[in-house]
């Protein structure tokens, strides 16, 4: 199998957010500042024999979504839910703008949901890889002006465990 | 993709229509003999930077332009900061649209000035007689 050892850094990285559509809309962030960041948590239960820990044991706590981080600078806010002809913007992508025909992945009546696509190009062509973040929910948007460009900052959740990790 | 050709020449354009017109200005590569001048400017692009990013995107370089302003003029001490006065007037703030030369309605890119930051360079010493100012400015330009 083939195995590439050399680093990857944001360069080799590709964003892609999908809807629930048939087929999905998808939209690439290209302005994204490369600082997409999750974290896999694990909760454990530690069962103390009155206070020691050399005689007792540990449980499996409760499972818990994937925290999922990134931010992008801003560019037009709004496009497809304006005229339907301008192409889907960021924001009403990840703000499910009625007008936008974004479509949850979720089924109707649960929170709206994305799916996320994390690329990561292998520079030697060998080893490319695929992280999938599925029923991403939004936790915050934080829109911000700068210097240099103004930055929407996401926040969410995906409602698994671990995100599904493939070659491709 | 932006090209600094296409980027220089734009800069270069501008900067001859709104520059200060009262005194010449010499770019690189364009000889101008100072000798006999009591005040001449010289514009520069010191540095196009690109910045880390995704691949993929539209261009989006930071540029530094450097305005170096020269005066020697014997009664008049303050038209060094006259000219570095509107040399910044007529950058800050201000954007250019980028168009091919052979297609001037199709604009692709823009060039946004930003805060210019002026520093002295003047010699003391009485021998030393010409007054040396420089006007940095940065600029984004991005590809639409």
């Amino acid at each position: 199998m083939p195995i590439s050892n050399i680093t990857r850094n944001l360069r080799d990285g590709e964003l892609i957010i999908k809807d629930g559509s048939n087929p999905a809309q998808t939209l690439t962030v290209l302005l994204d500042e490369g600082d997409l960041t999750w974290t896999q948590k694990q909760n454990t239960i530690e069962v103390k024999d009155r206070g020691s820990i050399a005689a007792g044991h540990t449980r499996k706590g409760d499972e818990e979504s994937v925290s999922i981080s990134f931010t992008a600078k801003w560019t037009q806010l709004v496009g497809a839910s304006t005229p339907a002809a301008d192409p889907l913007q960021l924001y009403e992508m990840l703000m499910f703008t009625n007008t936008a025909n974004v479509v949850s992945t979720s089924a109707v009546g649960e929170q709206e949901t994305l799916t996320l696509e994390f690329t990561i190009l292998d520079p030697t062509g060998l080893a490319s890889e695929k992280v999938t973040f599925e029923k991403v929910y939004r936790v915050s948007l934080t829109m911000s002006e700068g210097e240099d460009n103004n930055l929407i900052a996401y926040t969410a959740k995906a409602f698994q465990v671990a995100p599904t990790v493939s070659r491709v | 993709m932006l090209k600094t050709s296409e980027l220089t020449s734009a800069l270069q354009t501008y900067w001859q229509q709104h520059g200060p017109q009262t005194v010449p200005c010499q770019f690189p590569g364009v000889p101008l003999n100072a000798n006999t001048l009591a005040a001449w400017l010289e514009f520069w692009i010191t540095q196009i930077r690109e910045e880390p990013r995704r691949p993929g995107g539209c261009d989006r370089l930071l540029i530094l332009i450097d305005i170096h302003c020269f005066s020697r003029h014997k009664t008049d001490q303050r038209q060094i900061n006259k000219l570095v006065d509107d040399s910044r007037q007529a950058l800050k703030y201000q954007s250019i649209l980028l168009t091919k030369p052979d297609l001037p309605d199709s604009n692709f890119g823009l060039i946004r000035f930003h805060e210019p930051v002026t520093r002295e360079l003047t010699r003391l010493g009485p021998e030393h007689t010409l007054h040396h100012q420089v006007l940095s400015i940065t600029a984004t330009a991005e590809e639409f």
